[in-house]
């Protein structure tokens, strides 16, 4: 082979390594790596007899988990692409529960390839319905939906998908335990409605309008059972205007396959036409905003054209997930007080159900400390506590269930 | 610390290649200290206590080849630190990889409690073990000569080339290079090129078919055709994985001027099973035939039972060399059978293109009986393979792993022949080889690199429930 093709790839090479070489000498990265050589060797995560050889091998599995070297977005993107031009439909992922499937119309989504039994998450719902009752307030757990649900016929044949299963086995637990319980799942069966998509493409969040048509479940629900009393425009989208950033989007799903697999998602902003006052706070972040219902739920700075590596305009929502987030509606101060206890699911949703509550508190327990979490409820004395965790939840983090 | 990972490729090999070439370019010394330096921080990387038993294991075989130097006049002395040299390795061999196994079965077989220590095993210990006995012999053999310098033994033992999967290189086709090789863009170059070969044949072959015999070997009751596919599927990953490895440590040596040995050469090509060995993992069979087979004296022996037992011997070596299960064991067996059938009848000599169904026929059950996890597990699997078991031909799984990987299968069937051998005799220098050859291996590279990436990229989902 001619020497001179192969001086080309040898200076190639050099040039992509040298234009992939991270940067080593950041504050962050070296704040990190002084993290974990500090920390790390202490860590309690390590299993018990753990030796010294495995606990400095962990020390430097975490650093090189750390570096990401430049054009890590640009070469996601390209494997994208040759898995799209292979016709692949199932990409593996380093987590394997992350790993990425694609519907037959397009839509990814991520798969749960074993039941779960969830009897003692029910016990654990349980359980605080009935400190919540003894303390007065009424209780509901909410069963937000996944998009399997709605597009499980399409999930490619030969993938194994519990979370039907699962997320049936918890609602039937949930119930016979006696809770009072609102299953959307089962009434999230089509992707879109009326043109309009209730879960986004590359993410595994419902949309804005997902997370609207959930608002208006769960209003109908709590003004039927729960003596909630509110203007029915807030439950007419006429009522509101609706944003849309095209393609502006790669969801968690799109983020771990290139923006070309599947390509971008769309995302709206909705927020009334009507009038609107919110006092709106993070108290451990030292956020605080009065204004109209866009001037506080939405972080705009989110929406920062960023690396898709790094950035998540699902934050946009109430600025993210939280230990604590309180929203105050100042034109409704004779509504009730709600604590929800929550997953991700909510930042869409919590600021449409913030419109028909004087009070919502918004507490997520993988950030709030769990054994808090009784006496904060007792402090706040809230007319309704709801739980509300969409299917996956249960098969991510028992944090989710710790009520103690 | 891999090769196909983002620290090795982006930190460690330009940095390595950076003060090799620029800071050190005039002085060997420097230059064989940083690659020893280099080499030693590369295991603890991944060995981060072990490095001590490797620097014991560089240290005392120094000595050892020190006194046999000393005493090369003195046949008898030298012969007989030889042999406490070899038993100082094989000792170190047996209580790290072998000593579990054996307690194990001693107390299964005569119902003992001998306490069974849980030793980890120190990564690349087979070849590193091996290339200190290599080196040694060679010393004893007058085939090298003796390293004065310790750094320089430690180079040869640890170099990060080869310190993990081979080549076993050994020490008397290097001893000469490690003060008196020649570096130019050139060599460094076609070193690159093979670098590429041997990455994309790991992370965009082996690793994707890897995906189809995992699911296959670790499904409890897979399909007929899954099963076929699943034995084929590690044929292929365990080629592509290996041979990648000696692509890349050939590469990677011709960067810093070394020059090792070829360790593939198209094994599936083979017309019979003498044929395979001559092709599959060479460095490691010339090791057993010049060290073992050899000196136990080869196939000029006597009588045929003295070249059954000649080769009983090596083979069952070879087996155990790859691990402490009685699966590798049996694999080595098996292919004492018919390597010592062949040798009896001659029949590898006669072959037609028959010898390449009967070759590959063998060759897959034994990666079959490699792969499981136990004997019952390949006696199970083979079963399914064979539709024995009751498995359905076909099912829903099966088809999905189908139309996943075809394109890998294809690919994989396709390099496994000696193709590019055969274009670049028929392109020659033509002008469309000279565009071909780097659009072709940059974007070989480009793509091994996503999959890498891929491969380790693990994004915070902030929203993640």
């Amino acid at each position: 082979m001619n020497i001179i093709s192969k001086r080309i790839v040898a200076i190639f090479m050099v040039v992509i390594i040298l234009a992939g070489i991270p940067g080593l000498f950041s504050l962050s990265f070296v704040k990190g790596v002084g993290r974990q050589v500090l920390y790390g060797y202490r860590e309690n995560s390590m299993p018990e007899g753990a030796t010294t050889s495995q606990r400095i091998k962990r020390i430097f599995t975490k650093i090189e988990d750390m570096i990401e070297i430049s054009f890590t977005g640009e070469y996601v993107n390209l494997n994208g692409l040759v898995q799209k031009s292979m016709g692949k439909k199932v990409i593996s992922d380093v987590v394997n529960a992350n790993t990425v499937v694609k519907l037959d119309n397009g839509y990814l989504t991520f798969v749960f390839d074993e039941y779960k039994d969830t009897a003692h998450y029910a016990k654990s719902v349980a359980d605080l319905r009935s400190f919540v009752k003894n303390t007065g307030s009424d209780f509901l757990y909410i069963q937000a939906p996944y998009k399997n649900f709605a597009y499980g016929d399409k999930i490619p044949d030969g993938v194994n998908d519990f979370i039907k299963d699962t997320t049936k086995g918890m609602v039937s637990n949930i119930k016979s335990n006696g809770v009072e319980t609102l299953d959307l799942s089962i009434r999230f069966t089509e992707c879109e409605v009326n043109g309009e998509s209730m879960f986004f493409r590359t993410d595994h969040h419902w949309t804005v309008q997902g997370a609207f048509n959930g608002f208006r479940m769960v209003a109908d629900e709590l003004k039927e059972n729960y003596n909630f009393t509110f203007d029915e425009k807030f439950l007419s989208q006429d009522n509101y205007t609706v944003e849309t950033r095209k393609g502006s989007f790669l969801g968690s799903q799109g983020r771990r396959v290139g923006k070309f697999y599947a390509g971008m998602d769309d995302l709206s902003l909705m927020y009334p036409k009507f009038e609107t006052d919110f006092s709106f706070e993070i108290p451990n972040r030292s956020v605080s905003k009065q204004g109209t219902f866009k001037e506080v739920m939405f972080d705009f700075e989110k929406l920062e054209p960023k690396n898709f590596v790094v950035s998540n305009n699902y934050l946009v929502f109430i600025g993210g997930d939280y230990d604590l987030t309180v929203i105050k509606n100042n034109l409704n101060n004779n509504g009730k007080k709600i604590v929800l206890i929550k997953d991700s699911f909510s930042c869409a949703f919590a600021p449409f159900l913030s419109l028909i509550t004087q009070e919502l508190h918004l507490v997520d327990l993988r950030y709030f400390k769990n054994s808090e979490l009784k006496n904060y409820i007792k402090s706040v004395s809230p007319d309704l506590t709801i739980v509300m965790y969409n299917c996956a939840a249960l098969y991510d983090n028992d944090d989710f269930f710790d009520f103690n | 610390m891999l090769f196909p990972s983002q620290i090795f490729l982006f930190i460690f090999l330009p940095f390595t290649i950076f003060f090799y070439y620029t800071f050190f370019r005039k002085n060997r010394r420097l230059q064989n200290v940083l690659l020893t330096v280099m080499s030693l921080l590369f295991y603890a990387w991944g060995e981060p206590v072990f490095v001590f038993v490797m620097l014991g294991v560089i240290g005392y075989n120094y000595l050892f080849a020190l006194l046999i130097d000393k005493h090369s006049l003195n046949i008898s002395k030298a012969k007989a630190i030889l042999v406490l040299s070899l038993i100082c390795n094989i000792l170190i061999f047996f209580i790290f990889k072998y000593l579990t196994f054996t307690l194990e079965n001693i107390n299964g077989v005569f119902n003992s409690q001998i306490p069974v220590p849980g030793i980890a095993l120190p990564i690349g210990i087979s070849f590193f073990i091996f290339q200190a006995m290599s080196y040694v012999i060679d010393v004893y053999r007058k085939n090298g000569e003796v390293q004065k310098n310790v750094l320089n033994v430690a180079l040869y033992i640890s170099f990060f080339p080869q310190l993990i999967a081979g080549p076993i290189v050994r020490y008397q086709t290097i001893a000469d290079q490690i003060n008196s090789r020649k570096e130019s863009f050139d060599y460094f170059s076609s070193g690159v090129c093979r670098f590429i070969f041997g990455l994309s044949k790991k992370v965009l072959i082996s690793n994707n078919v890897a995906l189809v015999a995992d699911a296959a070997f670790e499904s409890e009751s897979p399909s007929v055709v899954l099963a076929l596919l699943g034995a084929v599927a590690y044929t292929f990953q365990i080629y592509f994985d290996f041979s990648g490895y000696s692509d890349m440590a050939i590469g990677l040596g011709n960067m810093f001027g070394f020059k090792f040995l070829e360790n593939f050469d198209y094994p599936y090509v083979s017309k019979s099973i003498t044929e395979f060995w001559r092709r599959w993992h060479i460095s490691l069979g010339t090791w057993f035939r010049d060290y073992v087979y050899f000196p136990l004296g080869g196939s000029r022996v006597d009588s045929k039972s003295r070249l059954i037992f000649n080769l009983f011997v090596v083979w069952m070596l070879t087996g155990f060399w790859h691990g402490a299960n009685w699966t590798f064991i049996l694999w080595g067996f098996t292919y004492f059978i018919l390597l010592s059938f062949e040798k009896l009848t001659g029949l590898h000599k006669k072959m037609n293109w028959l010898g390449h169904i009967y070759t590959m026929f063998f060759v897959i059950l034994g990666w079959v009986l490699f792969r499981a996890e136990d004997i019952s597990h390949a006696g199970a699997y083979i079963s399914s393979m064979f539709g024995i078991n009751g498995n359905p031909v076909i099912d829903d799984v099966t088809r999905l792993y189908i139309n996943e990987y075809f394109v890998f299968f294809i690919f994989a069937a396709i390099f496994s022949l000696p193709v590019s051998k055969v274009v670049r005799e028929k392109l020659g220098d033509k002008k469309i080889s000279s565009v071909l050859y780097p659009i072709i291996t940059c974007g070989l590279l480009l793509l091994s690199i996503s999959y890498i990436v891929k491969g380790s990229y693990n994004p915070f989902i902030y929203f993640n429930f």
